[in-house]
């Protein structure tokens, strides 16, 4: 059963009447979500948003940024590769770093239209119609046949500045990645605060990643903004025959994110491995929600999803794996594993499966407890102190997601940022 | 013959229990309105307080709405098309001797012990058709105990204080749509109530059957097990073929006070419906048990054959620090039949433990949904579940689906939760087959594996029943 | 040096050591032999203080002082190893940075320097040549995917690393083939010297003539009730325990 909240959809609606630049085209996708907006309202008393409410992303009507801020860059794995930087939404082109010869440019300047646009996320619930009700920026991509990049940095500044409004900024933005064919990317996407943050803002990020045959994108997310921060994060890849899409989705500081992860297996021998760590303390409430769809024979897939939880922290974790009818020979694993720190903090997990199909071999499994007490003897047998010991099976636990990343500056980054957060909790 | 009436012989082989009896019944005529319900009571010569009670549950019902998730869509169920009230209509039997020999007939096919046949099994046995317990053997020699077995209706007349005590005390007149039916126009049922510290020295066991065409059976049955004391229950189910659905709305309660055991067993083996899936019982059922003392412990097991829906989540409170709820699940759906079954364990009480082995096994276009919660309280420090969950997969037009809850709100407990959906190896099967096996010898071998764990949970008698049950349940499964 | 005294003990409510009384001396190697569920990893886990285990009564001293009140980390820093019968994966955290972590907290407790990496390291290689292991699996996480063999001769090579005063080795033998079984056996003999004392637990005469003790016992039901030197083990291979059942009970 879909609810309705009406107040804010109404109130977002009206103000993206208002929203100025961009090409043509974008205009009428802005106003036919901004309708469906209107008329379908945020979720409530749905079950995909059970226990997440809805309402705590909506605390203000947040406002979009006119103009991206002179901030610095923060130190970060992306060296001289190359970046798009996103100030409080907004291109930043004197902090970015482009490549000869990419077909790489931002969404408002795209001219005759995206047509893989909404290819990968459809029309989705009242936060997907959010974003394209104020569809503006965002980096579009296209890698033709047989091209390769190893690196590319989306870069998300949030400066948490007071609009005018009165409240912190929205962002939205919309990427679009195409591999037309025997590619390969490696897409980093970083979202995080800069200094002196002083207000909640509100980020409604969607990325579209398109997978022509035989290509390979390796995804890592990262979100490691102000612990104010609100976050919707929708990540959809439509996998071409023979192409493997892997995310990795790392969650630091947030106060409260919501991500969606659509995987569309529509192609024979199409694989996906998705994997997410999220480190939580103090009241900090992180939602994976993934579905991933097999619906032509001989797919692939596999989830990891990870969180480690202290103080009043809640971790909110829904697989859903569907095989349709006719996708044979289909192999899915689904695993979640939720590390309780503290008596109060809070794990929700559900690994769904849904089969239409006998021949299958699909496996789910969650986790949820304190650290094994096995473990930890075998530990202290050894002379590490009772604390170490946690330590370091606490840091083992994280590390078995972020160890496979790669480049090696890239996982060393989040180790050490791992590692950070261990010694402060 | 033609293929029409060679169908309905082939169907009346598969499904052995598809009789009509030909004994005279006491119906009302079909429909629902307050004056049913003042009917059964009266009927039943119930207290006021009773009457009060449905008449509540009545009002509440007509406001609720008939549950539609996802992977659960029956038909519209005509509510008034329904008969709310169906006895065989002599006047109750005062011994088996009065009791209509068509209906101990009905029971000796069903292979229900009533006589000094149940004396050997050592089975009590209350026997339910339609609606109306016809016959309780073993009472006297339970009542030295002070071992309570009785139909509803006789609880109710004879210990209307522990009827009222906790009567809806663990499923709410308002839980859920049917439960609030149920509550309505439940017409009788089971009451146990074993003393404390008392062992019950027998399996005691309910065997329902619906006869009558367009009738509903909507029975209760409520269990009480005191402190210190110990029961096995046992319930079997079947109905006769109808082209039309039939409405199985019932409720179990049970209560288990300190370091009580109640173990409750379900072989349900209603009519299916045919291979094109007209007919069959809407089997919607509510069943939870309260573990309301320390270390008290409910024990579900069930085998699901029957029924063209299944709609049951047999689930366990608990309440008692140390307390141990357990669900062991066998269902199977074939052809058209779909089953939506699993268990909600809520952990209330510290060192509360819990374990859910759930085996589901689809063939044809058999539909079969797992849903499942597990709760960890604030207080539950120290508890633990462990889940597991497979489906067993046979043919490309049948459906697993596997929807898990889990909720954990105490750091200190531990929940692990394993599933898988496959369909049989070929490998087992060409190996089995090279040892000399039929195919469908070594998919029936397979499925029993399959079922095992929860098989072993079963008493004797009926885990060899149940065995069968899945035999012919899967025949023409595969090739 | 270490004196178990009269020592009961159960877990959740079960009685499984029922009065055990053993003597060791500084540098002997002792062998203790008995049936499945006699109470020989329970001994183990109850001298290196295992959380699940509680003593009802009796006592354990080590070197003059009773351990009793210790933590398991603190009565390994005292050099107290025991070797796992099963020993534990931890995946993500590596064999290198488990053990290294290890040895400088025992090293700390015991006043010396810590080792750095690379000191750690030439250490680790020489040591893990004793028992012929790979020195690719220092980076592997601990014990993971590990074969049964490569899983007992960690177990040694870590105490060829700690150095321990007491080992205490719970049927390292356990799953071996005959290679792997002469590796763990004679790692453990070169191991042997006048300042460690060995406890091995084993079922079967096979590690015993590799590594022969000083002592051999019999635990049946939780106390031991014969002991002898390295004859009572060949005689336990030759004719089983019933006929120590059948005196016990006579």
């Amino acid at each position: 059963m879909r609810g309705r909240d009406l107040g804010p959809a109404e109130a977002y609606a009206s103000a993206s009447a208002g929203l100025s630049a961009g090409s043509g085209w974008l205009l009428p996708i802005r106003s036919e979500a901004a309708a469906l907006l209107q008329s379908r309202g945020f979720p409530a008393r749905d079950e995909a948003w059970k226990y997440t409410r809805a309402g705590n992303l909506l605390q203000a009507v947040f406002v979009p940024a006119q103009e991206a801020s002179d901030v610095a860059l923060p130190d970060g794995p992306w060296g001289d590769e190359p970046r798009l930087v996103f100030v409080d939404g907004i291109p930043h082109p004197g902090l970015s770093r482009g490549v000869e010869g990419l077909q790489l440019e931002d969404l408002s300047t795209v001219s005759g239209g995206c047509p893989e646009l909404g290819r990968a996320l459809g029309e989705g619930d009242g936060f997907s119609a959010l974003n394209r009700a104020f569809l503006r920026h965002g980096a579009v991509l296209r890698l033709p046949r047989g091209q390769q990049l190893s690196a590319l940095h989306l870069i998300h500044l949030c400066t948490g500045s007071r609009a005018p409004s009165g409240e912190g900024h929205l962002e939205t933005l919309r990427h679009v990645l195409v591999l037309e064919g025997d590619g390969q990317l490696q897409l980093f996407e970083h979202y995080l605060s800069a200094d002196g943050v002083e207000h909640a803002s509100l980020t409604n990020a969607a990325t579209e990643v398109i997978l022509g045959p035989d290509s390979h994108v390796r995804h890592v997310r990262i979100l490691d903004e102000d612990l104010r921060s609100l976050h919707v994060g929708a990540i959809g890849a439509v996998v071409g025959a023979g192409s493997r899409y892997d995310l990795t989705s790392v969650v630091l500081g947030v106060g409260l994110a919501r991500i969606e992860v659509t995987v569309h297996l529509g192609a024979k021998g199409s694989a996906t491995d998705l994997s997410g760590l999220s480190l939580l303390q103090g009241r900090q409430h992180v939602d994976h929600h993934v579905t991933v769809e097999h619906a032509t024979p001989g797919g692939i897939s596999d989830q990891d999803f990870r969180s480690v939880l202290g103080d009043q922290s809640r971790s909110v974790y829904t697989g859903a794996v569907i095989v349709r009818r006719g996708a044979i020979g289909t192999r899915s694993s689904q695993l979640h594993r939720a590390l309780l720190l503290s008596d109060d903090a809070i794990a929700n997990t559900r690994p769904w499966l849904e089969i239409d199909n006998d021949d299958v071999s699909c496996t789910h499994g969650a986790a949820i407890g304190s650290l094994d007490e096995d473990a930890l003897f075998y530990l202290r047998q050894r002379g590490l102190s009772e604390l170490a010991a946690r330590g370091l099976l606490t840091s083992g636990f994280a590390s078995q997601i972020l160890s496979r990343l790669s480049p090696e500056a890239v996982a060393q980054h989040l180790l050490q940022r791992a590692r950070a957060w261990l010694g402060a909790s | 013959m033609s293929t029409d009436a060679q169908d309905l012989v082939a169907e009346r082989d598969e499904y052995r229990y598809g009789f009509v009896s030909d004994f005279e019944s006491d119906t009302l005529p079909p429909g629902l309105d307050e004056g049913v319900v003042r009917f059964i009571s009266a009927k039943k010569g119930e207290p006021e307080w009773l009457l009060r009670w449905r008449l509540e549950a009545f009002g509440r019902w007509r406001e609720m709405q008939e549950p539609h998730w996802p992977h659960f869509e029956y038909g519209p169920i005509d509510y008034q098309g329904i008969s709310y009230f169906s006895a065989p209509s002599k006047d109750a039997p005062k011994s088996l001797d009065e009791v209509d020999p068509e209906i101990l007939a009905t029971f000796e096919k069903l292979g229900i012990p009533l006589h000094e046949r149940a004396a050997l099994a050592g089975v009590a046995v209350d026997a339910v058709i339609d609606s109306v317990s016809v016959a309780t053997t073993f009472k006297d020699k339970l009542a030295e105990l002070g071992i309570l077995f009785l139909s509803f209706g006789e609880a109710v007349q004879e210990h209307p204080e522990l009827v009222r005590r906790y009567l809806g005390s663990v499923v709410p007149v308002t839980d859920n749509y049917f439960a609030a039916l149920n509550a309505a126009v439940f017409s009788d049922g089971t009451f146990v109530y074993i003393p404390e510290g008392v062992r019950c020295p027998m399996e005691l066991s309910t065997y329902f059957r619906i006869n009558e065409a367009n009738t509903g059976q909507f029975e209760r049955t409520l269990i009480v097990a005191e402190a210190g004391a110990h029961v096995s229950y046992l319930e079997g189910c079947t109905a006769p073929m109808r082209k039309e659905n039939q409405l199985h709305a019932a409720v179990v309660e049970l209560v288990a006070l300190q370091d009580a055991t109640i173990k409750y067993s379900t072989v349900q083996n209603w009519y299916p419906g045919d291979k094109e899936g007209r007919g069959g019982v809407y089997n919607f059922v509510t069943k939870r048990g309260r573990c309301a003392g320390a270390r008290a412990r409910i024990s579900w097991t069930q085998v699901e054959t029957g029924s063209a829906i299944t709609w049951k989540y047999p689930s366990c409170i608990l309440e008692g620090d140390g307390s141990v709820g357990e669900f062991y699940s066998v269902a199977l759906t074939h052809n058209h039949q779909r089953a939506d079954t699993g268990t909600k364990m809520i952990h209330v009480g510290r060192d509360t433990r819990s374990t859910i082995v759930s085996k589901g096994i689809s063939a044809g276009q058999g539909q079969q949904t797992y849903r499942g919660l597990v709760q960890v309280g604030r207080r539950a420090t120290g508890a633990r579940n462990y889940t597991r969950c497979d489906s067993l997969l046979i043919g490309d037009r049948c459906g697993a689906h596997t929807f898990p809850y889990v909720d954990v709100r105490n750091g200190r407990a531990t929940v692990e939760h394993e599933a898988s959906a496959s369909r049989i190896g070929e490998d087992q099967l060409f190996y089995l087959r090279q040892r000399g096996l039929t195919e469908e010898d070594a998919v029936s071998m397979i499925v029993n594996g399959f079922c095992r764990e929860v098989f072993k949970e079963l008493p004797m008698e009926f885990a060899v029943e149940a065995r069968k049950l899945l035999e012919v349940s899967l025949e023409g499964a595969v090739g | 040096m270490l004196e178990l005294i009269d020592l009961h003990a159960e877990i959740e409510g079960t009685p499984i050591l029922k009065g055990l009384s053993l003597s060791l001396g500084g540098g002997e190697v002792h062998a203790i032999m008995g049936p499945n569920a006699s109470g020989k990893s329970t001994l183990a886990k109850v001298i290196t203080g295992h959380p699940d285990y509680r003593i009802t009564s009796g006592g354990i001293r080590f070197e003059g002082r009773s351990i009793l009140d210790l933590g398991p980390e603190e009565r390994a820093r005292l050099g107290i190893f025991l070797s796992f019968q099963h020993p534990i994966e931890i995946p993500g955290v590596s064999t290198a940075e488990f053990l290294k972590a290890a040895v400088n907290a025992t090293r700390r407790a015991r006043g010396q320097p810590e080792v750095d990496a690379a000191e750690f390291l030439r250490l680790a290689r020489e040591r893990m040549a004793l028992v012929e292991m790979d020195p690719s699996l220092l980076k592997r996480s601990l014990n993971e995917g590990f074969s049964g063999g490569e899983k007992k001769r960690n177990e040694i090579f870590q105490m060829a690393m700690l150095e321990p005063r007491l080992a205490i080795l719970d049927e390292p033998d356990s799953g071996l083939d005959v290679d792997a079984l002469r590796i763990v056996a004679s790692g453990c003999e070169a191991l042997r010297s006048p300042e460690r004392t060995m406890l091995v637990i084993t079922h079967y005469q096979r590690l015993l003539d590799h590594l022969t003790p000083d002592h051999t016992h019999i635990l049946l039901d939780g106390r031991i009730v014969r002991s002898g030197g390295p004859e009572l083990a060949q005689e336990v291979e030759a004719r089983g325990y019933q006929w120590v059942r059948d005196e016990v009970a006579a």
